[in-house]
């Protein structure tokens, strides 16, 4: 599905980003998990082509994603409030999205009806901006955005980490149905090593750029992880 | 007086209504209905005979002190000043709907317009901009027609909207420039949007200015020649210019003076063209004793730029392209 081939990112010789090789394969549920700093986002930004490697290419479907477009139309990500419209109501930006997708009105309204529970009714018809919500419904919005598109290649950079208790449970489920049922790779970046390794079939480890641990997730990996980390 | 003051500062209706208050009063002192100086020149003098009186005026400046301090305590905390609690409506732009991804785009425009005070601005001081001709077409400079002038004039009343808000074409997207990179968005679609809306709004710029026809009907045909200049031209510069504009553009600060985004090299060789070009096509002609001549040279310039715009569409994406990790970069940072 994807493949990294001696991908190099770099700030003035300070390596960010150094894989020589990763492949991603069709419908597999990925965690990354790192310190900061261990160049997580980066490595989505690669994926997205929102910044130029240095060296090396990344191939969506064989096809280099840093010189052609058709990726973008199986591929859905949320990182940050720089992927949604501030200055739009969340309904307003669902039916952008929606018609980038091709998805009429009533297509979009009928799948929001999906998302009632997860919204917890501060969303729509909130009477609000995005920009006014808090950063936790703002990642609702992104990741409900992420998922009318119906991709085949999802990616998440932590988020759990602004969502309440609640909010993150019911995600860990969303994403569980959507793995079995869609066959979607999905890529989440995340601190919380409990959700990740209750979600993930696969989680990687990266520290300084590099991936230091590939690992198939079993009922040892929480404690391998916790192991790592503890200082 | 002080209090009234302070409203205007923080709203613009007491700011009008002030400003409407002062032009009263000197109004009315002026065809002598009220005086107001007399008043103070009263007051004064009774000050000066009596001396005691002082306390009176140093009583009402310690009320207005004591009064100021208790309204600064109660409005020190910043998101009280500037949070509003009206809640807001999806907005729906029917007549768009129709254009497909391009009319959802130009609907995002006109929100962006709406709802963010300094694109607003822009586009309302190109409104202003239709008044200048009220300054400039007068008789000083219609007879003799002082055709370079009145070009000029032309070339700002259908093409501020492009050059004010145009400068900042992607800038003005900084905060969900990541988002549509990352979308299935084809970007020569993106640039054929802004393409349209700068027509647009020169067209309804050029639509609303023949009403200075009626002053003098040569001041159609100049302004009809800046406007293919602006639409065919202009608009390609305005554009291309703004793939080289890497600095963001935070909408959340509403302030009037805030230039973000604004100067370095390319700003400058961009007014160049916009605004020189048009007069660097003109002048040789002018020397020639042909200025209408010179006129219809830049109006074909600007058609001639208008049949090659799938060209420019093309030449832009590309630049685009080549240049999108900057601008990422640049907008990302806050």
């Amino acid at each position: 599905m994807i493949s990294i081939h001696n991908i190099v990112k770099a700030y003035n010789s300070n390596i960010v980003v150094d894989i020589p090789s990763l492949e991603l394969k069709d419908g597999e549920l990925i965690g990354l998990v790192g310190n900061n700093g261990a160049g997580k986002t980066t490595l989505f930004r690669l994926l997205l082509d929102l910044v130029r490697a240095n060296k090396g290419e990344i191939l969506s479907r064989e096809h280099k994603v840093a010189a052609t477009e058709n990726w973008k139309k199986y591929t859905a990500a949320y990182l940050d409030e720089g992927f949604l419209i501030h200055y739009l109501t969340p309904e307003e930006y669902f039916y952008f999205i929606g018609k980038l997708h091709r998805l009429s009105k009533a297509d979009v309204d009928e799948f929001l009806k999906n998302f009632e529970t997860f919204f917890d009714g501060s969303i729509l018809k909130s009477g609000k901006f995005i920009r006014d919500l808090s950063k936790g419904n703002q990642f609702k919005v992104g990741i409900a955005a992420c998922l009318l598109q119906k991709p085949e290649v999802l990616i998440l950079d932590e988020p759990f980490a602004n969502l309440d208790p609640s909010s993150q449970m019911r995600l860990v489920r969303m994403l569980k149905e959507l793995s079995t049922q869609n066959k979607i790779t999905v890529l989440v970046s995340s601190h919380d090593l409990n959700h990740i390794t209750d979600v993930c079939h696969r989680i990687l480890l990266m520290e300084k750029g590099r991936i230091i641990k590939d690992i198939d997730t079993t009922a040892d990996t929480l404690q391998e992880l916790e192991e790592y980390f503890s200082v | 007086m002080l209090y009234v003051l302070r409203k205007a500062f923080l709203s613009g209706w007491w700011m009008a209504g002030f400003a409407a208050a002062v032009a009263l009063f000197i109004a009315l002192d002026h065809y002598r209905l009220f005086s107001i100086s007399a008043i103070s020149a009263f007051g004064g003098l009774t000050l000066l005979r009596t001396p005691w009186l002082v306390i009176l005026p140093l009583a009402l400046f310690a009320i207005a002190y004591v009064n100021n301090r208790r309204f600064l305590l109660k409005n020190l905390y910043v998101e009280e000043l500037s949070k509003k609690t009206g809640s807001v409506r999806s907005t729906e732009y029917s007549w768009l709907q129709r254009w497909g991804v391009l009319g959802e785009l130009v609907a995002l425009d006109i929100r962006l317009i709406l709802r963010n005070k300094r694109p607003r601005q822009m586009v309302v001081s190109a409104g202003l901009m239709l008044f200048y001709g009220l300054i400039i077409y007068r008789p000083i400079y219609m007879h003799p027609f002082n055709t370079t002038l009145l070009l000029f004039a032309g070339l700002l009343i259908t093409g501020m909207f492009i050059i004010g808000f145009g400068r900042f074409t992607f800038a003005w997207q900084s905060g969900s420039f990541d988002g549509l990179l990352s979308s299935d968005l084809p970007m020569s679609e993106y640039i054929r949007e802004k393409f349209m809306l700068y027509t647009a709004g020169a067209t309804i710029a050029f639509v609303l200015s023949t009403f200075y026809g009626f002053i003098d009907l040569r001041i159609i045909l100049l302004q009809a020649a800046t406007y293919l200049y602006n639409i065919g031209v202009n608009s390609v510069v305005t554009i291309w210019s703004s793939t080289y504009s890497y600095k963001r553009i935070d909408l959340s600060k509403g302030n009037s003076f805030n230039y973000e985004g604004s100067g370095g090299t390319t700003n400058l060789i961009y007014m160049l063209i916009a605004m020189a070009g048009p007069l660097a096509i003109y002048l040789p002609f002018q020397f020639l004793h042909q200025p209408w001549t010179g006129v219809a040279a830049v109006a074909m310039i600007g058609l001639a730029g208008l049949l090659g715009r799938f060209w420019w569409i093309d030449l832009i994406t590309k630049g685009f392209y080549k240049r999108k990790y900057l601008m990422l970069e640049g907008f990302r940072e806050k």
